[in-house]
């Protein structure tokens, strides 16, 4: 023996990294794929609800359930994704819900007396629409409203908001169209009433 | 039994083909505004009445500057629900499965 020591095969030693276990893979997408999108996660619940309170519960229960499940979901539009757990869970939550996400011929409420409207000269500054508009949004059913959300302000497709929320393309454009007729005429008189311009 | 000829190029037929374009373009003007016309013929002709017919272009404006008074209105959310959520996120990678 010479004893000198014979440096090892390169690479021989060089152990992988130990694997990462299914809960840090789980968590690291989770972080990477849905923690950022907490905001649009707050946007679409309070659009399928009918208060901020009922808005947190949902969301809460979505971010849970997307937690659970981030093993079976593809990495793909994790938007679609939310929106799809979002929409399950307001169904689950009450038939009232179940209703008003599923059916297109959900009655709308009557609409307001235009002489309730204040005066159009004080109603034209854009605050004061907004006011207007918040209300009258608030008080669309939770399905029409989800898609405005989706369509006007998340900037879904037709297809793309179809395909999250389960519903034919058609009912789509029949939806959005209801519920901005309905918008329009809670505007009447104000600066988004082509009327007044 | 009276049969109308459409001759083509000729003012009645020209009349009959922008009344029968204006009505196209008033029932597709909201998915002309959210761009869901695909691009091609069809979209150009619609695209140009819009720019032509005055009350087709009031409906298109009316539903561009709704659009964009419901970006401002729901655009932002509650900074508090999002506080909210991000703690929750942040138990849950902690290992706080609720």
């Amino acid at each position: 023996m010479n004893g000198t020591l014979v440096s090892p095969r390169p690479g021989i030693l060089d152990f992988p990294e130990p694997m990462a276990t299914d809960l840090d893979t789980r968590r690291q997408r989770f972080e990477e794929l849905i923690v950022p999108e907490m905001p649009f996660l707050a946007r679409i619940s309070r659009a399928m609800s009918h208060s901020q309170a009922e808005a947190d519960d949902l969301a809460q229960d979505t971010l849970v359930k997307a937690f659970r499940a981030i093993d079976r979901f593809d990495g793909k539009f994790p938007r679609a994704w939310l929106t799809r757990i979002a929409r399950n869970t307001a169904i689950n939550r009450d038939q009232r819900n179940r209703e008003f996400l599923q059916a297109d011929d959900s009655p709308i409420e009557p609409e307001p007396d235009p002489a309730e409207l204040t005066d159009p000269e004080d109603i034209v500054l854009s605050g004061v629409v907004d006011e207007n508009l918040k209300a009258a949004l608030d008080s669309l059913p939770p399905s029409f409203r989800t898609l405005i959300q989706l369509v006007d302000v998340e900037g879904m497709s037709y297809q793309e908001a179809a395909d999250v929320l389960d519903i034919p393309i058609g009912t789509v454009m029949s939806r959005l169209h209801r519920g901005r007729e309905r918008l329009r005429k809670a505007l009447a008189g104000t600066s988004l009433d082509p009327q007044t311009r | 039994m009276t049969v109308i000829a459409w001759i083509p190029w000729t003012k009645p037929w020209r009349q009959r083909r922008d009344y029968i374009i204006c009505r196209q373009t008033l029932e597709r003007v909201q998915e002309i505004v959210d761009g869901e016309v695909p691009h091609g013929h069809t979209a150009r002709v619609l695209e140009k009445h819009l720019h032509a017919c005055k009350s087709c272009g009031e409906e298109a404006e009316a539903i561009r500057m709704l659009k964009i008074a419901i970006v401002r209105v729901c655009g932002d959310c509650d900074p508090e629900a999002v506080a909210k959520l991000e703690a929750l996120a942040q138990q849950l990678l902690e290992g706080h499965d609720a």
